[in-house]
């Protein structure tokens, strides 16, 4: 009996197990349920506030900004972009007009002292060049050149007036004074902030070996050659030629500034260069020109005077290799003779000249020039060897500094050394 | 009168030369939409060439100024006097005129 009683005491209290364990889970998930009501109730409260407190903060925002900007701040800050906007537009004008213009050139201020003689500050040149561009069709430049001599007396010269027309890519037409295409100082090289010396090069003066200027047409450009990677580039021109005088039957300088626009004799002359680049920094250039010329006075042909044979060649170069800078030239001026003349002798005048400059540390540079003039009358002929030092305050402001050892004919201001300091800048 | 002969044809050979250069593209053009793309020289300026020409053919005469020292239309005219004086071609001239604008 207490075996069965024991049994069945288990079981019931199994079966109550059994039974109840629905329930306490039941109870259990209840008590879940219950607390995570409580739960989503309090989040649901928390949500609310925060709204309310969002909602306050924004109506407190606004509150803050609005009483600040009025309508009278809104309407100059239009008026203050309106006037920005057209500055800006302003300053993009010059894109959308068909003409414009830029005044460059340059000026100098030179001290010499040539031996036997006294220091002076003698060197004053101020060349203003106009420039003008109407669209991309035409060019016009002009310098002015205005000098003042040792003695007071102001000089006023039209270096070059050309109007300069774009015809294609690889051709410009030119029209008027032009410096010589002949070489590449005087085209080139002849500014004072351009030139590494305060002097030109020896023979390098109007009336001397390599002429300066001629009023005439021409065509100027530069195009590559073929898939070769080289560039050539030319220039060809027909002008009135220069002016020949002679003094005592031996002719004097051939006088090629073109002072005046006149052909006193009616001979043309027809001259260029050919350049080529084979390398990216080497240039050597061929120049040359041939006409007829005959002897003036006094604005007119001299009576019974005919015309001569007149050649003018020329060879130049120049090659940059980091801070060196080498560079040569060499022309000559010929007359052929001619027996019914006044001088009846034929003339030539040759010059040539070698420069190397080189870059150095804290804005200097060093420059060497020798130069060989030989003149028709040999009491002109001129060596020089000019050593020079320059400080670059800028790439165009410069101070030269230079040393020349000049022989010439014994007695003549050509066999004076000198002294040059000058100070050169480009606008 | 002779040497005048021979003047005037050695000029206007050169002007022959001039204009067959300048044209030729157009000559053998291949169509007439090609030559008029080739007239009107539509090849993008080119920033890098205009560097590489700025240096090597600028400082062949002169000392390089810096591209900030004049204003874009400044650069404009004298980049034009530069292509006239140093014989540079259309092309490099506007290469060397992209670099100098984009630099200033």
């Amino acid at each position: 009996m207490n075996s069965i009683l024991k049994r069945a005491l288990i079981c019931t209290t199994i079966l109550s197990g059994v039974y109840l364990m629905p329930v306490s889970a039941q109870a259990s998930e209840s008590q879940n349920y219950k607390s995570l009501k409580v739960e989503v109730q309090t989040l649901r409260a928390e949500m609310a506030e925060m709204r309310s407190l969002l909602k306050q903060q924004g109506v407190m925002l606004s509150k803050k900004i609005a009483p600040q900007i009025t309508q009278a701040e809104i309407y100059a800050l239009k008026t203050e972009v309106k006037k920005i906007a057209k500055v800006a537009k302003k300053a993009e004008e010059w894109r959308h007009t068909n003409a414009n213009f830029l005044l460059t050139g340059s000026a100098d201020v030179a001290y010499s002292n040539n031996r036997g003689d006294n220091g002076a500050l003698d060197g004053l040149g101020f060349d203003p060049v106009f420039r003008y561009q109407y669209k991309d069709i035409l060019y016009l430049e002009s310098e002015v050149e205005f000098e003042v001599d040792s003695t007071g007396a102001a000089a006023t010269n039209i270096e070059y007036m050309n109007l300069d027309l774009f015809l294609n890519d690889y051709a410009v037409f030119v029209a008027g004074k032009f410096t010589s295409p002949i070489g590449q100082f005087r085209q080139n090289l002849h500014s004072a902030w351009i030139n590494k010396l305060p002097s030109k090069p020896a023979g390098f003066i109007n009336k001397q070996a390599a002429p300066v200027a001629d009023i005439g047409i021409g065509f100027r450009g530069g195009l590559p050659i073929a898939n070769t990677g080289m560039e050539m580039n030319y220039s060809v021109y027909l002008a009135n030629g220069p002016e020949i005088t002679q003094t005592g039957g031996v002719l004097d300088g051939v006088d090629s500034d073109a002072p005046t626009p006149r052909d006193v004799d009616g001979n043309k002359i027809f001259g260029g260069r050919l350049a080529f680049r084979p390398l990216p920094r080497l240039e050597i250039g061929f120049s040359g020109a041939t006409g007829k010329v005959a002897v003036v006075a006094a604005g007119a042909r001299v009576t019974g005077e005919k015309d001569r044979d007149y050649k003018i060649l020329g060879g130049d170069f120049s090659y940059q290799f980091k801070n060196l800078n080498l560079r040569g030239e060499y022309v000559t001026q010929k007359i052929d003779s001619l027996s019914t003349s006044a001088a009846a002798n034929a003339a030539a005048w040759s010059t040539y000249y070698i420069q190397s400059s080189y870059k150095l540390p804290h804005n200097l540079e060093g420059v060497i020039r020798y130069g060989n003039y030989a003149a028709n009358k040999a009491i002109n002929d001129k060596r020089q060897l000019a050593l020079g030092m320059n400080y670059l305050f800028a790439p165009q402001l410069i101070a030269k500094f230079d040393y020349e050892f000049n022989q010439g004919n014994s007695g003549s201001t050509n066999n004076n050394d000198s002294f040059i300091a000058q100070l050169a800048y480009g606008f | 009168m002779k040497n005048i002969k021979t003047i005037m044809i050695l000029f206007l050979l050169s002007m022959s030369f001039v204009i067959v250069t300048g044209f030729s593209d157009n000559a053998f053009a291949a169509s007439k939409k090609e030559s008029a793309v080739k007239k009107y020289n539509t090849q993008k300026p080119n920033f890098a060439k205009g560097a590489k020409l700025w240096v090597s053919r600028c400082s062949s005469c002169h000392n390089i100024r810096d591209p900030k020292d004049l204003t874009d239309k400044d650069w404009k005219i004298v980049v034009n006097n530069m292509r006239i004086r140093a014989g540079l071609s259309g092309q490099d001239a506007r290469d060397v005129l992209e670099f100098l604008q984009r630099s200033n």
